[in-house]
Order: C-alpha cells, then structure tokens, then sequence
C-alpha cells in the first residue's frame, strides 16, 4: 500500500509555490474547482460508475448467502478476489434496468441503461439514451460549470460495434467521447510540466496563498487571453448565419471560458485540498509506483485487445480517478469497461488465448445469443474471476486514497447474463459509504426487483444531489441507506 | 438447404486486371442500361421484414452499419416494397423474388457554420502555421469523436468541444507556447515577421485562415504588449509573439472553420480555400494559398478547379482518399485479427492494415475508382501474406501482385477476408453484412434482441449448409438473410477464414452461387465473387453508395434524401469512362453543396 511519503506531492498549493518561472506554465488551476463551488457540501461526496460488459456467469458470481458479507460467503465465488473489501461493499441482486427485454441490440441498449436508469430513445448500435446519465446530472449540479464529469474509456474505440456508450448529456443524442488515456486525466491535474514539483509533503496546512509576482504574471497572460477570445466568441455569436447547433456549441465552448474567468478571479482561495477538520488533506499525490505506470501512456495509447491491457487500463483509471477525488479536482467519473461488445481475447485455462469475450459470454461460437456451450461458460467465469481481481485493484486505490467514507463507486454491467442480452438481474457492487449514506457489508437480494433508476436515484442522493426519481422513477431504493 | 437457382449470370464481365482501364466496358452503355438514378429508390421506403420473425446472426458483432428500427414492418406481414400487395412474391421456379433494399439516406445533418477542427486537422494546422518539424504531440491526447453514430468521424455531429476537450486545446495552445518559448529560434522559426504589428497580421491570417479585421490586429497587439511586459529573461518581441500565438490557438476563428458568407452568396475565396485544404490536405492553407486567395483567385470556378487539380496531385490528398476507406471498411480492426491455425503470426496485423492502405493509395494514384476497387485481380502481397496467397517465394516487401482469377476486388483479398472470416471458417453472414451496408449502402433492419442457437459445426455440412439451415429460406431469417445477406456472403465461399482459396470445404464442393436484387433486375443470379464484384461494379446502388461516402467525407455531414439530385450526378461520374476518385471528388467541389452556404443558392 502506497503512503503519503512516498508519493509525488501535486497539491495545488504545492504547485504555486513551486511555480517559478514563466516556462512551467500554468497548470489548470483556473479548471479546478473552488471551495466556493462547492459551500454547501462542506465533505463532499465523490462519485464512480463503473459498467462493464457482456455480463456474467451469475450461478457462480453471487456470494453465497444473502445478509452479512464476509470472505466466507464470498469464498470459492466470482467475488472472492475483493474478499478482503467485504465491510465496504454492498452487493445488490435483483436490480434491473428499467427497458423490458433487449429489442434489437441488447448490449447497446444495455449499455444506454446503465447509468441512465431509463429505456433507451433509439436501438441498433447507435442507441441512444432516454436521458440524461447519473454522473452529468451529478456534474452538472455539483461540478463548476466548467468542469465535466470524468469520462473514461478501456477498450476499442475506433471501429468498435458499439464504442461509448454509457455517458449522456441527454435523450437522444450520441454519447459523450471518453478518454482512454489515463495519462491524461492526470495530466489535467498538474498542468504543464509540473510532474516534477516535489515540494515536501505535509506543508499543505494554512489558509491562504501568496503568489509569487511570477504566478500573477502566468494569470495576467491567462486572463487576457480569455479576455480576447470571449471577445472573439461573442462576436462570432452575432453572426445571423450560424445554426442552432452552431450556437449551442459555440455557446458550451464560451460558458466554459467564461467560467475560467470566475475562476481566475478567485484565485486567492482556490486551495482546495480535502480537508477532513485536522488541517490535513488525504493525500492529492500519487504514487511512484502509479506514476511509473501512466508514463508508458505518456505519448498516447495504442489499444490492442489481444491482452490484457483493458484490465491494466481499467486499473490505472482507477487510479487517476482516486487521485482526482483527493485532489478535490471532480465530484464524479464514469468508465466504460470494454466497448459494448468487447471482444477482448482473455487466456483463461477453458479456452486457451482464442476466443474473444463476446463470443465466449454467448457460449457458442458464433453471435447467437443463446448457446450452451460449456467451455465457453467455464471460461466465462474465468474471465469474471480476472474482473474482479482488476477491481480489487480498484477497490486498493480508493482505500488507499481514503474514500470509501467519502465516495462510492457503483459497479454494473450492461447486460446481466451473456446468453440472452438480458438486463433483469445486474451483477451490481456498490463500493463506500458516501459520507455514511449507505450501508457496507451486506448482500442484498431484492423480491420483487427493484430498478437501476431507484439504485441511481439513491447513489445521487448520497453523492448530495437529493433525488426523488431518476430516469424510469420509482423513488429511491431505501433499503441501502445506513 | 437454400433452393439454388439454376440460371447463371448472362451478363457477367471477366475479371478486369487494374491499370486496364482502356479493357473496361464502356460506362455510357453501363449508364444506358442502368437508368439514371431518381427517386425510384424512395418506392421501397418501406422495405419492411418483421423483426420479430427475423434472426439476422450477425447480431452485435463487428462490421454491421447502423441500423434503423423505424422503417419496420411491425406486424410482419407484407413483402415491403410498398405495393401493397401483401404477399410475397416468387419466380417461375419457385424461387422468392426480394426487392432491392431500401438506400440508406438516413441522417440529421446539422449543416453547421462553424465546424470544429478534426484531431488531425488541429495537429497538421498547428505544424503548419508554426513551422514545426512534426505534427505536435498533443492531439494525441485529444478525445478521440465517439463512433458508430456517423459514417465518419469527422462528422459534424460527433465534433463535440466539450470542456475536456477545450481544456486540451488551452492546455497545448500553452505547452506549445512553452516550447516555442524556450527554443533559442522557436518565435523567428515561425517565420512571421519580427515586430508586433507584422506578427500579429502575418501569424494571424495563418492561424484564422484570413486577413485579421483592423479590431483584431488591435486586440492582438495589446495581447502582444502583455505578453511583452511579463517577467521573463527571454527578448520582448519572444514573449509577445509567444503570447499572440497562445491566444490565437485558443481563439474559435482558428478552432472552428466557419462558413460565414452572407446569405445567399457563396463561399468567400478565403473559405473555399479553408474548405479544400483541410479536406484534401488535411491542414489549413499555406501563406501561398491565402495570397492567392487574397488575389480573387478562388473567387471563380476555374480558379478553384485549377487549384483542386493542383491538390490532388498532392500525396496528401491520397492520405485522405485512403482515410475514407480505412474508416469505411475499418482497418482499425486489422490489428485485433486472430486465429487459431498454427502459421498465424502476429505480425499479420501490421500487413493487413499496410497492404490494405497500398491498395487504396494505388487505386487513388492511378486514377482508378469504384469499379476497380471491386474487380481489380491484382493487390499488394507482403512476407506475411504470401503464404495465404500460396504466393512463394514471398516477397520481402509489400509488391502489387497479380492474385489469379478468383480474386476480383478488394473483398476477395486477405485483409477483408480474414477480418471477416470465423476463426479458420467463412464466414459468410458478416462477410454479407459488410457488403450490403459499406458497398451497396442498403437499409437493413437491425438484428432482433434474441437469436436463435447456431448449430454446431457438423462433419457432414459446409459452413454455407450450416448458415443457411439458420437463417436462409425457410427460416425465420429468411427475410434478412435469404435475399440480401447471405446471397453476398455466399459469392465467398471459395475463401476460408484466413482468405485462402477452398474448393471444398468438410470434404464437400463449395457452393458460391447465388443470386441478389439489383436495381430494376430483380433478382441477378451469380456464381463466385467475381460474377458478383462485375455485377455490383455495373449497379447503379454500388456507385451511388461510393459517391455518398466521398460526399459525406467532404461535406463532414450525413448525406441524405435531400442530396439526391447531387447524387445522381456524381453516380454518373463513377459510372462514366473517366469515372475515378479524382473525378468524383471534382464534381464535389463544383456542387452548390461545397462552394455555397447551405441552402443559400
């Protein structure tokens, strides 16, 4: 486990300090968020979907008995790898999306549900979303304006079936674009060249920032620069030639300048680390050992879905999510693990290294989607046991950044079981307890079902956007609450 | 068992050697014959299959198009082709009649004013107007558009600034402005002038792809002047054209190509230039092309055609042609082909995806078009390849090779039949698919939710026997598979998973006939990909289709119902004798499409 000394410390504070000559450059700190936005959430709550695909082999994922959970019930199951996080998961059984039975693409339209809570607008691979997703409601409430939420990506994304889908910003529209490279997100954080501030740890106590004349320099040229490209923006604004999405995108990009602006104006109080009442912040820096990690992707990614870089990926994400959180940079995240028929290749002992996921989870070798073939259904499993060995690895970052009392991850899966594309029974972990919102260690199995959008509305609620009914409604699913 | 129709092509070409345009038929009696285009199209609207009676395999995998549910027949009955007759129709010989499928004009195009730069666009406009050496690093962290929602992802629709993405462009605009910075030469090298008031017009133009309106120039240099006065050991004019170049990297005129010429009018020269540039070079246009701009030169139609013969000369200009089919047939799943058979080497991946891109590269050089890209015996065969090929000994680099007979066209090559190949065995149902929806740009229904069980692989079938005891007639997949899925599938049975030439398969005679509706032909029998390719390379719907990708590439919109008329001019440009990339992509740029505002003329 990785410890606060021993990790690079990219605290903003740290960073102006440290920020001495105009060629560093400024970081984004005009793109993180103040205190001020965030007033009314004195211990914020941070937010994490994560949806993967193709199902599971649910008679071997489940724990073994509903009620407490522990390693024994998780023992000899699909989930035993996160064993050791047992007192900080809830695992949910009987929780379905709201759409009915898949119509003609189950996994895009798994995939749509996910986190929306609601029957897809439209089918086909390019399904859409019946609204607007759990994390851009989030953002949008709790985020400053001009900040989205993290959307993250482990997969094939050019010329995949289906590619992202399981952020919106709204019904009908096509997905937002995710970013696959976890470099980046962490880039974000440091700005330019900053990777190297190793200014000592534990200086982040204090309530206020002197500038250094330099750092008032680097904003000075900031604001002017968004001085005049507002200016340009609002001129462009005027032209009677452009079209309603032509405003409607000039006017996103403009809001978000604009927003730097407010930003840029606050700068005196940005500091911004976590403070959890002792003065100390839990740790806005990484570890060596994660540092190492994200610079191979330091020059871009190319994927390949022959290995198992998807879990790498998924892991290193993680990462960066947690860090972000600690940072305080973002109150919310959402990953998309493999693309909707993710088709990576697994070695797993029932198949060897050929056949790819998708065709495995249909257990027939072809795109069939009830086969019984049951070297596929052993090797299934396998692949849901090498999940969860990459979510405990997950699971190992938040603990590490101390959020499971401060956020909760939400993990689901497009489809239910791999067979049928169906979306009845969800394999569904929810990992933290939000602020002491939910409930930890227990295995639940709802009779009747409940719904994704009863889960959703309860998770927003925790995340500290109080929500009555999400997506397909039905209130909230109060039996997780603490 | 399908009921095979016992007539064999009448009218079928022999397989046509590329480079041998002077052997090729003559396109007017192609036109001649095949009726130019009109709304006949438009009589099949409702080409209508009950999803729930079909079971189209192909399901979620790999190289379906999008689909539509909304022209559905949703009680299943009729034969769909809006006669209302209710019923479906069969030949003399019992064999059902389909009609051709419906073209898929589907879209919602935005005809946007203010398109935002490509990932790519951004990254050669930057090397350009800076004078980099190189492509700068950091659009490889750029969000990459979301896929599957638009032919192409340089789309309108998927071109989406969202704060992630603006903070990528702020966030380089100042990394890059550090680099220049803390180079000795990194400012001079712009090569811009070297005082504020020329920096600022010269660099500007470059970067707004225009002349700066006196407000700008002002603007700009009072940006200069902050940058200038900045703490710093570097000179003043360093700091303030460092500043200047910041800003305008972040500014929306450079960002966003825009479209803004009054209403009514067409495009200014300065934005018909912008337009060609970074359509057929990938970049904005240099200080060459912006004085000529500036001259009135783009103002007329010969000057811009004359520009346009000049940039298709341009390699850059065949980097693009390649880019539309890479995207169109997505080479970028070449690198995850993988089979089980022992000679299969990872180092396929790479050929796969380069002799793919020589193929195109060739085609666009040569000054070829769609009907050699179907019907060319010849491609490129590297190391890796040869032994698919039964080439030996093999050739150390890619070489244009002469296949034989039984490979006419890019779709019976390796590459394509290997992407679409089950493991070791054909795999006619994407192969099928693929054909119908990226050649023949036909409207499928999408697959339904629940699909039936293949049978496992039997010692006593072929894999066609296999397919069709699924989905051919008589199943519930008849309607989908029968008539247009499995018939183009089919025509490559003679190739198994890894593109290798079969006669048999399990021990039996492969069986490669089959037929295809096809314009106002009804249903046109053939036997093997050849017969099919120069049946598909005379169709009025295969050149269509190809002139609508280019269309959509260029105009980085949907193509839809309301660019028939469009259309059906470059369809007969691809049909003509001369009817070649090139000259498709010159009668894009002469259409009120391209040169005016949408809607303005």
């Amino acid at each position: 486990m990785s410890t606060k000394k021993n990790r690079h410390q990219i605290n903003r504070r740290a960073f102006l300090r440290g920020a001495g000559g105009i060629a560093l450059g400024l970081p984004f700190l005009e793109g993180m968020p103040s205190r001020s936005a965030w007033a009314q959430s004195a211990n914020p709550v941070f937010s994490f979907f994560i949806m993967a695909q193709n199902g599971v082999i649910q008679d071997k994922w489940w724990p073994t008995t509903t009620g407490p959970l522990s390693a024994a019930t998780m023992a000899g199951r699909a989930l035993e790898p996160i064993s050791d996080y047992a007192s900080n998961l809830l695992v949910l059984r009987g929780v379905s999306a709201p759409g009915g039975n898949p119509g003609d693409c189950g996994h895009a339209q798994g995939c749509v549900q996910a986190i929306t809570g609601i029957a897809p607008a439209s089918g086909g691979n390019s399904s859409t979303a019946g609204g607007p997703s759990a994390d851009v409601v989030l953002s949008n409430a709790l985020n400053p304006a001009n900040v989205d939420p993290l959307t993250l990506y482990s997969g094939t994304q050019a010329g995949a079936f289906i590619a992202e889908r399981m952020s919106f910003s709204s019904a009908g529209t096509p997905a937002r674009p995710a970013q696959l490279n976890p470099y980046e997100t962490f880039k974000r954080l440091v700005g330019v060249g900053s990777t190297e501030d190793p200014a000592p740890v534990g200086t982040g106590g204090g309530t206020g920032t002197t500038l250094t004349p330099a750092v008032e320099a680097l904003l000075l040229r900031k604001k002017s620069v968004n001085d005049v490209v507002l200016d340009e923006f609002n001129y462009l604004l005027t032209r009677p030639q452009l079209s309603a999405e032509d405003r409607r995108r000039l006017e996103n990009h403009m809001a978000g300048i604009r927003q730097l602006e407010t930003n840029l104006m606050n700068t005196g109080n940005v500091i911004n680390e976590i403070n959890d009442g002792t003065g100390e912040f839990y740790g806005c820096n990484i570890s060596p050992s994660a540092m190492t990690a994200l610079d191979a992707f330091k020059n871009g990614i190319q994927f390949n879905r022959n290995s198992h870089m998807i879990e790498d990926l998924v892991a290193l994400h993680a990462e960066t999510v947690a860090l972000t959180f600690a940072c305080g940079a973002n109150r919310t995240a959402a990953l998309q693990w493999g693309d909707g028929t993710d088709g990576t290749v697994y070695t797993t002992a029932s198949t060897g290294g050929y056949n790819t996921f998708h065709k495995i989870s249909h257990q027939t070798d072809s795109d069939a989607a009830s086969g019984s073939d049951s070297f596929a259904a052993a090797a299934h499993a396998e692949i849901d046991i090498i999940r969860m060995r990459t979510f405990a690895k997950v699971l190992e970052s938040f603990s590490n950044y101390g959020l499971f009392d401060h956020s909760f991850i939400m993990l689901t899966n497009s489809i239910d079981d791999g067979r049928g594309h169906t979306f009845t029974n969800l394999p569904i972990i929810v990992a933290g307890n939000a602020g002491g919102f939910l409930k930890q260690g227990e295995y639940m199995n709802f009779s009747p079902r409940k719904t994704n959008a009863q889960l959703l509305a309860t998770l927003m609620t925790a995340a500290g956007l109080p929500t009555t009914n999400f997506g397909a409604g039905g209130g909230q699913l109060t039996e997780i609450h603490a | 068992m399908s009921k095979p129709n016992p007539r064999k092509a009448e009218h079928v070409t022999p397989p046509l050697a590329l480079l041998q345009r002077q052997a090729l038929p003559p396109r007017q009696a192609l036109l001649q014959k095949n009726r130019p285009l009109g709304k006949r199209w438009m009589k099949n609207a409702t080409f209508a299959v009950a999803l729930t009676s079909v079971a189209l395999l192909s399901a979620c995998e790999g190289m379906l198009g999008a689909g539509s549910l909304g022209d559905s027949d949703a009680n299943g009955s009729g034969d769909g082709n809006g006669d209302g007759d209710g019923g479906i129709k069969y030949d003399e010989n019992g064999n059902r009649i389909f009609p051709t499928p419906e073209f898929n004009l589907d879209g919602e195009p935005y005809y946007a004013r203010a398109v935002p730069l490509t990932n790519d666009q951004w990254a050669n406009a930057v090397r350009d107007i800076l004078n980099l050496p190189a492509e700068p690093t950091q659009a490889n962290s750029f969000l990459a558009p979301v896929g599957g929602f638009t032919l192409f992802p340089n789309n309108e629709r998927v071109l989406e600034v969202t704060n992630q993405m603006r903070e990528a462009y702020q966030l380089a605009a100042a990394e890059l402005a550090v680099e220049l910075l803390g180079q000795p030469d990194g400012v001079s090298r712009i090569n811009a002038g070297l005082d504020a008031d020329t920096f600022v017009r010269s660099f500007g133009r470059r970067a707004f792809r225009r002349p700066l309106s006196e407000e700008e120039v002002a603007a700009y240099v009072n940006l200069y002047n902050i940058g200038a006065g900045v703490e710093g050991d570097q000179p003043a004019f360093d700091k303030g054209a460092n500043l200047v170049v910041e800003g305008m990297l972040q500014s929306p005129h450079f960002l966003y190509r825009t479209e803004l010429a009054p209403d009514g009018g067409p495009l200014t020269g300065y934005e018909v230039i912008t337009k060609l540039s970074f359509w057929l070079l990938g970049t904005s246009p240099s200080d060459a092309l912006l004085d000529r701009a500036a001259a009135g030169e783009f103002d007329t139609p010969a000057g811009i055609s004359a520009v346009v013969d000049q940039m298709l000369l341009d390699p850059a200009a065949a980097d693009m042609a390649v880019s539309v089919y890479a995207e169109l047939f997505k080479f970028s799943r070449y690198r995850d082909v993988i089979k089980s058979a022992p000679e299969f080497r990872a180092e396929v991946n790479d050929e796969l995806d380069a002799v793919s891109r020589m193929f195109f590269r060739h085609i666009y050089d040569q000054n070829l078009g769609l009907e050699e890209i179907l019907t060319s015996t010849q491609g490129f065969v590297g190391p890796e390849l040869a032994q698919y090929y039964g080439i030996s000994p093999a050739p150390a680099v890619p070489t244009l090779t002469e296949l034989g007979p039984d490979r006419s066209g890019y779709f019976s090559q390796v590459p394509y039949l290997m992407l679409l190949g089950d493991d070791g065995h054909s795999d006619a149902i994407h192969r099928g698919v693929a054909l119908n929806y990226q050649v023949m740009c036909a409207k499928l229904p999408v697959p339904p939710g629940e699909i039936p069980p293949l049978s496992p692989p039997d010692p006593n079938q072929t894999d066609r026997q296999r397919i069709e005891d699924h989905t051919g007639f008589g199943t519930c997949g008849e309607n989908c598979h029968g008539g247009y899925i499995n018939p183009l599938g089919f025509a490559f049975e003679n190739f198994d998973g890894l593109g290798r030439v079969r006669t048999v398969d399990n021990g039996f005679p492969v069986d490669t006939a089959s037929s295809y509706p096809v314009g106002d032909e009804g249903m046109v029998p053939f036997d093997g990909a050849p017969e099919l390719m120069s049946i598909l390379a005379n169709s009025t719907e295969a050149h269509t289709c190809f002139a609508k990708s280019l269309l959509s590439y260029g105009l980085q919109r949907d193509v839809v119902v309301d660019d028939q008329a469009l259309l059906d001019q470059l369809t007969a440009v691809s049909m003509s004798d001369v009817g070649s990339i090139k000259e498709i992509l010159r009668a894009i740029v002469k259409s009120d499409a391209f040169l005016a505002r949408p809607g303005a003329l």
